[in-house]
C-alpha cells in the first residue's frame, strides 16, 4: 500500500484511512488510505469494476464501509457527487432538478431563484429552465447536473466518471467548463476516471487503484495539470504516454482487472 | 390532421351503418334505429328527471374512483417502495385480485345498507385494487438510480440512516412523481370497468340512477330509453377515460417526451 503524505502547511478536508469494503465474501477495496487536501484535483485513475463507484459511494455517505475511516474536516462539510448517468429527475423542470438541493436544505425561495438563475447563467443553461431532461442533449443534461452539484457550494466535489457518455467535441466543452469553474470557484475536486486523456488533464495528484479488491499502486503528481492549454504541450503527451506505461506494468504485474 | 378525423370517423359510420340495417332486419320492437336512439339522447339532453339520473350515477362513480384511488395510491406506493411489505402482502393480493369485486354485492348491501354506501364501495374496490397493483408494481419498479441521486443531493450527504423528514421528501421528490402516471393508467382500464359494476349497483333496491334506468326501461320495453341509458352510462366511462389522459398531460408532461 503506498500512503500519501501530509503537505506541511496544507489543510486536509478528507481523510480516507484503512478503507475496507466486501459484498458478502467478495472483497471491493482493501486496506486504502489518502487525504484531499482543500483546492485539490485528485483523480483515481482505474480499469473499470476496480470499484471507483463504490468508493465515491462509501465517500459520499451512501453505502457503509466495513473498517477503516472515512473522515471530513470539518465533519458535516458539504460535498456533491456527479454522476456517470447525469441522476437528474426526469419528472423534473431544468430548473426544479437543479434547485432541488437547496430546497431539500430548506432554503427560502427568493434565495433559491437567485442561486439558480446565477448557475443557469454560468453554465450556459439561460432559458433552458422550464425543460424536462428528456428536452435537452446530453451535454446540457451533464451540465445541468454539474450545476445542481455546485448550487450547494461544496467544499469537496466527488465526480465519478461524468463526461463518459459524451461525445469527444461535447466532453471537451464540459472538461473546459470544468476547468474553469474549478479555477473561478477553487473547487477541490475527486474525479473518478478510468481515461489517461482525463487523468492527465485534471489530475494534479493521480491515485491510481487497481486490482481486486482495489488497491492503491501507485501516486503520481502532475502540478502543472488543470489547464487546457496544456492538454496539447509535449509535456501532456508525456504525462500521458507515461500513465499508460504505469498501468501497462500493472497489468503484468497484478494482472488485468475484471468488470 | 383532416385525414385522421376521417379516418376515425370512417368506423363509427360503418358502425352506425351495420346497427340500422341490423335494426331494419330485427324491427324496432326488438332494436331502434340509430336515428330514433339518438333522437330520444337528444330530448333527454331536456329532460331534467332523466339528468338527474345522470347526476346520480356521476356522484356515485365519481366518488367511488375518488374513494378507491385516494385510498390504494399511497398504500400501493409504500407496498413497492417498502420491499419486505410488498412481499409480505403481495400473496394476499394476487390471490385476491382476480376475484371480481361485484361478487361482494350482496354482502355490501348487507353490511352498509341499501343507501349509497354499498354502490359508492363497490367502485370503490373495484378502481381500487386495480390502481393499488398497477402503483405497487410501479413503485417497485424505481431505479436505484434515483434514490442515490437523492442520497446524494440530500444536505448532509444522505446515508442509509432515514427520519421522517428525509422519507417524507424522498416520497413527495421521488415515490409520488415517478408512480403518478400508473394512477393515470389504471383509471384509463378502470373506467369500463367501474361504470360496468354501477350499473350492476343500481340494478338493485334504489330508482335513481342510470343502471335503475336501463332495466325499468328494459322492463316496459321502452328501447329507446334503455338505449339512451345505455349511451349515457358509454359516456360517463368515456368521460373518465379523457378525463384521466387531461390529468396525465397536466401533471405527467415529462411522461411524453
Amino acid at each position: 500500500m503506498e500512503t500519501v503524505e501530509t503537505e506541511p502547511g496544507a489543510e486536509a478536508l478528507l481523510t480516507v484511512g484503512n478503507l475496507q469494503k466486501s459484498y458478502g465474501d467478495r472483497a471491493v477495496i482493501a486496506d486504502l488510505s489518502f487525504t484531499v487536501f482543500r483546492g485539490d484535483s485528485l483523480v483515481l485513475l482505474g480499469p473499470s469494476g476496480c470499484g471507483k463507484t463504490t468508493l465515491l459511494k462509501i465517500l459520499q455517505g451512501q453505502i457503509a464501509f466495513d473498517s477503516g475511516r472515512v473522515e471530513f474536516f470539518p465533519q458535516d462539510a458539504p460535498r456533491s457527487l456527479v454522476a456517470q448517468d447525469y441522476g437528474l429527475f426526469p419528472w423534473k423542470t431544468a430548473r426544479g432538478n437543479l434547485e432541488l438541493p437547496l430546497l431539500l436544505a430548506g432554503v427560502e425561495a427568493g434565495e433559491r431563484r437567485k442561486k439558480c438563475a446565477r448557475v443557469f447563467s454560468e453554465l450556459g443553461l439561460a432559458g433552458l429552465e422550464g425543460r424536462h431532461p428528456g428536452e435537452l442533449s446530453g451535454g446540457e443534461r451533464q451540465r445541468l447536473a454539474l450545476g445542481r452539484s455546485l448550487i450547494m457550494e461544496p467544499s469537496i466535489l466527488f465526480l465519478d466518471e461524468p463526461f463518459s457518455a459524451a461525445d469527444p467535441v461535447t466532453r471537451e466543452g464540459l472538461e473546459d467548463l470544468l476547468l474553469s469553474l474549478r479555477r473561478k470557484l477553487n473547487l477541490t475536486l475527486v474525479f473518478c476516471t478510468h481515461s489517461l486523456e482525463e487523468a492527465a488533464l485534471f489530475g494534479e495528484r493521480i491515485l491510481v487503484l487497481w486490482g481486486r479488491p482495489a488497491r492503491l499502486v501507485r501516486s503520481v503528481e502532475f502540478p502543472a495539470a488543470g489547464r487546457r492549454e496544456a492538454g496539447t504541450s509535449p509535456e501532456f503527451l508525456r504525462r500521458v504516454f507515461s500513465l499508460r506505461k504505469d498501468l501497462e506494468d500493472l497489468a503484468r504485474e497484478y494482472g488485468a482487472v475484471r468488470a | 390532421m383532416l385525414k385522421r378525423q376521417v379516418s376515425a370517423l370512417v368506423p363509427i359510420l360503418l358502425f352506425l351503418l351495420l346497427w340500422d340495417v341490423l335494426a331494419r332486419r330485427l324491427g324496432p320492437g326488438l332494436l331502434p334505429r340509430p336515428q330514433a336512439v339518438f333522437g330520444d339522447f337528444c330530448r333527454r339532453l331536456g329532460d331534467p328527471v332523466f339528468l338527474g339520473h345522470c347526476g346520480w350515477s356521476f356522484f356515485r362513480s365519481g366518488a367511488g374512483i375518488l374513494l378507491g384511488t385516494a385510498a390504494a395510491y399511497p398504500l400501493g406506493v409504500l407496498l413497492g417502495a417498502v420491499p419486505w411489505l410488498g412481499r409480505s402482502l403481495s400473496p394476499l393480493i394476487s390471490l385476491s385480485y382476480p376475484v371480481p369485486k361485484i361478487l361482494f354485492l350482496p354482502a355490501l348491501l348487507v353490511i352498509l345498507g341499501l343507501g349509497e354506501a354499498p354502490k359508492v364501495m363497490l367502485v370503490a374496490l373495484t378502481v381500487g385494487y386495480l390502481a393499488l397493483v398497477t402503483v405497487k408494481d410501479r413503485a417497485a419498479s424505481l431505479d436505484r438510480g434515483y434514490l442515490e441521486s437523492f442520497h446524494s443531493v440530500y444536505p448532509g450527504g444522505g446515508g442509509p440512516g432515514k427520519t421522517l423528514r428525509k422519507a417524507f421528501l424522498l416520497a413527495r421528490h421521488v415515490h409520488v412523481p415517478y408512480t403518478l402516471p400508473a394512477v393515470w393508467s389504471s383509471l384509463r382500464l378502470s373506467s369500463g370497468t367501474a361504470v360496468a359494476v354501477l350499473f350492476m349497483a343500481e340494478s338493485f333496491a334504489t330508482q335513481e340512477g342510470l343502471g335503475f334506468v336501463i332495466m325499468d326501461a328494459w322492463g316496459l320495453m321502452d328501447l329507446p330509453r334503455m338505449f339512451s341509458g345505455i349511451a349515457f352510462m358509454g359516456l360517463l366511462g368515456g368521460l373518465y377515460f379523457a378525463l384521466a389522459g387531461i390529468l396525465e398531460r397536466l401533471f405527467c408532461r415529462w411522461t411524453r417526451i
